[in-house]
């Protein structure tokens, strides 16, 4: 095992190289195809063409294989890794450090991110477990029906409803209720406040992590359904050990691996890709900051960001891998 | 100034654009649907409190030359104090409240002197002094700055070579002389843009990052704390303000929003105090929610959609006069934009001094009349038009709206290309567009100068179209050196008429704004000037 | 202890009580067998069916024309003459609805498709060849997952210009294959190391036999999970698409634009204008991920 860890964390270079040469392409590519951010930023009338130029030198935006479609510009992308290398992430449009930005945007994102997960991962498997053991009851349609719509309606249509129906309508009859405490009150607010930077993303989390809930819930429920015909389990169970017993020790623990894998994808969807949810809650995230990049092609944030957002996925993505280890030992690595 | 919308840049101008920004003291008489005032604002007896209004994450707070949209001037209106300001209903300069007391010319408009007040500080205590405004508009004219409203130093001598300017002399500590490289009758009022001409504090100049996180000001109010990016600034009341334009409000909460729409929700929860945007989606939630706490007002911004009048079919005519009537500009905006807007009637926004509400013949619906022109141009059903505008502006709907009209009334069939910004704007630049494409304008300072000359003059700085009427333009330089504003207005008058015959462009409609407020505040009054909510008079309850 | 060697054959063991059939069935007639008795799959399967006739005859279904539209009628309410009223710009809600749905489902069951063929064929080579074949499979999964989705999806849609079916299809697959080869990867793993195999391998077996009918069988279904879902997943990745500015655009005709379109309105007293068109997707999803689940139950060589 500790030689494949090592030999996994060697692989993280090529990885990362690999993804900033493919964003940096793609960067170049939409620059080249959509036309030129620095006099995008100025909306119909620009300051004098001098002061244009020189917003592009500084950007490194003055380039010649930015008129040629097609141009990987590895000049470019050669001196961005030379700055990587010192440290230096750049800076954005406005001037402000991408160091900055990012660490003004993380804390806000982890906190949403880890609300998310808690919440898709414990009421997933909850009623994936409930689904699967009553399979074709009640209990199983009604979890079936109610994850196909989680799944159905966009995140932009789902997350207004509850912004309205349940933070402001529900909202408000709680606020002018007096036997709520105050912390409880102060989860039911349409948008984000910095004052409550927990409480207030309670909601958001929610919302975010539905569309995840649903697959978890029936990742659980078959993956389940499938392990409870196994022998071992006929095994156990003609032992006489207690349903619980057969359940929490033995079969819980085999049906959780695309559980767990699709955890280890999710984790890096929600960190990079909230931006709906956070429009909708007026949330100041990661995800904000990657729309705001994209569409203002500001390369140098895009790089510098999903980069570290990378990092970030192949450690949760190597920690699945682990992790299949211990939930089936016969699972091996040289 | 020019109305544009990529996401977050609302405003941008050439370097003849001129941002009117007054005192915000005497603004009351200028609105003319005043509303939501029962308490009485006086000055001497502030009312305090705090309270919070929406803003969109600005650019830029310092120096005050880099800001050239209405988010950053929304903040910097409050911590600053103008240099020069303008009267709303003649365009004239007028000097209450502002930091220069005189602005004088010689008579050919080449040398202008401006005299600021004794006594006047920064909310450091550095002194507000010659030296404070020439090195702003040095370091503002210095290509190696990058400033956006560089444009704005481009008419004064010896701008953009280095890193003083020969037209500027101080001629003592509180004058300075302006020398212009060419005659510029309006140059005293171009002085009233206050971000381009703020005098900057010399701590400021020493630490420009640093002053860009709490900017030092000469206004009402100061930064309190630092700029909370993406979540908000706040400022507070400055103690040792000496001007005439003090404020209410102990403080003001700018929060942040990046949406309208979650603003909107803010609002709804009580975040929010003050709301100055409505997304025409939640129009009807939010004005009904609002009740008595709302006021509509008519702004000077302009939608119209140029024609590419090189390319054929738009080089006839008639073929653009029939576009013009074939469409229902008030069902539009009905049924589209809930009512807020004003179908165009001339090409200056109504509440331009000059303009008039009957001169746009073309501008009414008339679909016989349309088919009519339309077949003498040579039109045909089943022709194709491609309409074309940025996306993700909110602008999808009324463009379809109007395609479905055209496509009714004339047969024709259309396709919509929404492009990116910078797409957009290259598309523009290179004069490739094959249909009409969607602009926006808004004034600069009141005058109909400021529509025509941009919008439908030879090289007008947003003159598209590549329209060029030379009797036009003579009449333009004509209406600048007439005697009275009244004069000129009837000689800019004669102008628009040339071209709302020629119709190079599709006038649709002025803009109308709602505010709303919640139960903190009252006497939520609008500076028409400023086009914005006069801050200083928010009085909390 | 199941007998190893019963894993081997094809057929079910003699003591059951179904009726005569061939004793070497193949696995595809055992499951049409067991799908005919879920009442679950007749009912999914109509729906679908009646969705799929939607969007390939969509003229069966309505005469009116979903391009026609007059703002005069805009957001009408649905009526006695009108059922589904009119949507916001004015045009025939149904006739909207029944011509939006060849597009939507093209793209969401083509992006289905392709990413579950990719993801299987990807998934398996990764989990079952350790070593360089893993590793590369991995890591290069590992780029792509990088990638945002908006910037994937506005850089390639910049480079393609046009937004037809195949250009949204191929930026949704471009951006999803990734996860369904994990999953993949995942369940080979695990299924790898189980008794039947080894015995299968102990016996002879060569690595295509064991591929194709013991792993892909069983290590098969959160796969078919997940890729039901992403049917409906995608058919909400087209919306949002358009929502973010990206997707088709107007004036074409697909349930996205209109769920776009009617969203803001739902709650300032128009809800028809959303309800309908989502009452479609869910009604598609559903019937999708009903008949996913019966298939998977049908496949499960465990219900012998």
């Amino acid at each position: 095992m500790g030689r494949y860890l090592a030999r996994r964390l060697l692989q993280f270079i090529p990885v990362v190289v690999g993804t900033m040469f493919l964003l940096h392409y793609m960067t170049m590519l939409s620059i080249q195809f959509g036309g030129d951010p620095i006099r995008a930023l100025f909306g119909d009338n620009p300051p004098p063409a001098q002061v244009i130029e020189a917003m592009r030198a500084r950007f490194g935006l003055d380039n010649g294989c930015l008129e040629q479609k097609g141009n990987p510009c590895v000049g470019i992308f050669w001196d961005r890794m030379l700055q990587y290398l010192q440290f230096d992430f750049g800076i954005n449009f406005r001037g402000r450090e991408i160091t900055d930005l990012v660490g003004e945007r993380w804390p806000v994102t982890l906190r949403l991110t880890l609300i998310a997960i808690i919440f898709e991962t414990i009421v997933g498997v909850i009623l994936g477990v409930m689904a699967g053991l009553r399979k074709d009851k009640f209990v199983d349609n009604f979890v079936r029906f109610s994850t196909t719509l989680l799944i159905a309606f966009p995140t932009f249509v789902f997350g207004v409803i509850i912004q309205v129906l349940v933070a402001l309508a529900l909202g408000d009859w709680i606020k002018a209720q007096d036997y709520f405490p105050t912390w409880f009150k102060a989860m039911f607010t349409p948008v984000f406040l910095s004052d409550y930077p927990w409480l207030s993303l309670v909601i958001p989390g929610l919302v975010l992590g539905a569309f995840s809930l649903a697959a978890i819930a029936r990742l659980t429920r078959t993956s389940l359904i499938e392990n409870l015909r196994s022998d071992y389990v006929r095994t156990a169970r003609a032992k006489g050990l207690a349903q619980r017993r057969v359940i929490g020790v033995h079969t819980l623990r085999n049906s959780l691996i695309p559980v767990v894998t699709y955890i280890g994808i999710d984790v890096g969807t929600l960190l990079g890709g909230a931006l709906v949810t956070e429009r909708i809650f007026n949330i100041p995230g990661v995800g904000g900051l990657v729309f705001q990049s994209v569409t203002q092609k500001d390369s140098t944030v895009v790089i510098a960001v999903v980069t570290m957002l990378t990092l970030v996925f192949l450690t949760a993505n190597l920690i699945v891998d682990v992790f299949y280890a211990v939930l089936d030992p016969r699972i091996r690595y040289e | 100034m020019r109305m544009t919308t990529p996401m977050r840049v609302a405003a941008a101008a050439a370097s003849f654009a001129l941002l009117v920004t007054a005192c915000g003291g005497g603004g009351d008489e200028g609105d003319k649907d005043a509303g939501g005032g029962t308490g009485s604002a006086d000055p001497d007896n502030p009312s305090g409190g705090t309270f919070s209004i929406n803003l969109t994450e600005p650019s830029f707070l310092a120096p005050a030359q880099n800001c050239y949209e209405s988010e950053c001037n929304k903040v910097l209106s409050a911590i600053n104090d103008p240099l020069v300001g303008i009267d709303a209903e003649t365009g004239e300069l007028q000097f209450e409240g502002t930091l220069a007391e005189s602005v004088e010319s010689n008579e050919d408009k080449t040398v202008w002197t401006l005299k600021l007040r004794d006594g006047l500080t920064f909310h450091n205590d550095e002194p507000v002094n010659a030296d404070a405004l020439m090195g702003a508009w040095n370091y503002s004219a210095n290509p190696k700055n990058e400033m956006s409203t560089a444009g704005f130093m481009t008419h004064i001598e010896g701008a953009g070579e280095g890193e003083t300017m020969t037209g500027l002399k101080k001629v003592d500590d509180l004058t300075v002389e302006l020398t212009l490289k060419a005659p510029f009758q309006a140059f005293g009022q171009m002085m009233s843009y206050l971000p381009a001409w703020a005098p900057i504090a010399p701590a400021c100049l020493e630490d420009i990052e640093a002053c860009n996180e709490a900017p030092i000001g000469t206004g009402p109010y100061m930064m309190d704390g630092k700029w909370n990016h993406d979540q908000g600034i706040t400022v507070t009341r400055w103690e040792g303000y000496q001007g005439d334009r003090g404020g209410q409000a102990d403080s003001i909460e700018f929060t942040m929003f990046a949406d309208s729409v979650a603003a909107f929700r803010g609002w709804q929860g009580g975040t929010l105090d003050v709301l100055d945007t409505l997304e025409p989606t939640i129009y009807a939630e939010a004005t009904g929610a609002a009740g008595e706490s709302q006021l509509e007002t008519e702004t000077s911004s302009l939608t119209y959609m140029g024609f590419p009048t090189k390319t054929a079919p738009f080089d006839s005519k008639e073929y653009r006069q029939s576009f013009s009537m074939a469409f229902d500009r008030q069902a539009v905006i009905d049924a589209v934009l809930n009512g807020q807007a004003k179908p165009s009637t001339d090409i200056p926004t109504p509440n331009i001094p000059g303009a008039r509400d009957d001169a746009c013949k073309y501008c009414e619906f008339n679909p016989e009349e349309a088919k009519k022109l339309f077949a003498e141009a040579g039109g045909k059903e089943g022709d194709t038009v491609e309409l074309i505008f940025n996306a993700g502006s909110g602008h999808e709907g009324w463009v379809e709206a109007i395609g479905n009209e055209l496509k009714n009334n004339l047969g024709i069939n259309f396709t919509m290309k929404g492009m990116e910004w910078a797409q957009y704007l290259e598309l523009l630049d290179a004069g490739g567009a094959k249909g009409p494409f969607r602009l926006g304008w808004s004034k600069d300072y009141p005058s109909p100068e400021n529509f025509l000359r941009p919008i439908v003059g030879t090289g007008g700085d947003v003159n598209r179209s590549e329209y060029s009427n030379k009797e036009l333009d003579d009449l333009v330089t004509e209406g600048d050196a007439a005697a009275t504003p009244e004069e000129a207005q009837e000689i800019y008058a004669q102008a628009s008429d040339l071209a709302l015959e020629d119709l190079p462009l599709l006038p649709l409609w002025s803009g109308i704004k709602t505010i709303i407020w919640g139960e903190n505040v009252e006497n939520i009054v609008w500076d028409p000037v400023e086009e914005q909510v006069s801050l200083g008079q928010v009085i909390v309850k | 202890m199941s007998d190893p060697a019963m894993s081997l054959q094809e057929g079910p063991p003699a003591e059951q009580t179904e009726p005569a059939k061939d004793a070497n069935r193949s696995l595809w007639g055992d499951a049409w067998y067991e799908l005919k008795r879920n009442p679950i799959f007749w009912v999914a399967s109509t729906m679908a069916i009646f969705v799929i006739l939607l969007a390939v005859f969509p003229f069966l279904w309505t005469n009116a024309d979903p391009s026609t539209c007059r703002l005069a009628n805009s957001r009408e309410k649905p009526s006695a003459d009108h059922w589904f009223g009119y949507t916001f710009q004015g045009c025939d809600m149904w006739a909207k609805v029944v011509y939006g749905a060849s597009k939507s489902l093209a793209v969401a069951a083509l992006a289905t498709t392709f990413t579950t063929i990719i993801g299987i064929t990807m998934g398996t080579l990764a989990g079952f060849f350790p070593g360089w074949v893993d590793t590369i499979i991995s890591r290069v999964t590992d780029i792509f997952f990088g990638l945002p989705f908006l910037l994937g999806a506005v850089v390639f849609l910049q480079l393609f210009q046009i937004r037809n079916v195949w250009t949204i299809t191929t930026v949704l697959t471009l951006l999803g294959w990734t996860t369904l080869t994990r999953i993949m990867r995942g369940s080979v793993l695990s299924t790898k190391n189980k008794d039947y195999v080894d015995a299968a391998r102990a016996l002879g077996a060569t690595n295509g036999h064991i591929v194709f009918k013991h792993i892909l069988p069983n290590a098969i279904a959160p796969v078919f999970v997940l890729s039901t879902i992403a049917l409906g997943g995608y058919i909400g990745a087209e919306a949002t698409l358009t929502f973010l500015g990206v997707g088709f655009q107007q004036p074409n005709t697909t349930w996205g634009l209109l769920i776009q379109e009617g969203q803001p309105y739902a709650l300032q007293g128009d809800p028809h204008l959303l309800v309908i068109p989502c009452a479609f997707v869910v009604v598609t999803v559903l019937a999708f991920i009903l008949l996913g689940d019966a298939l998977r139950d049908a496949l499960d060589p465990r219900n012998r």
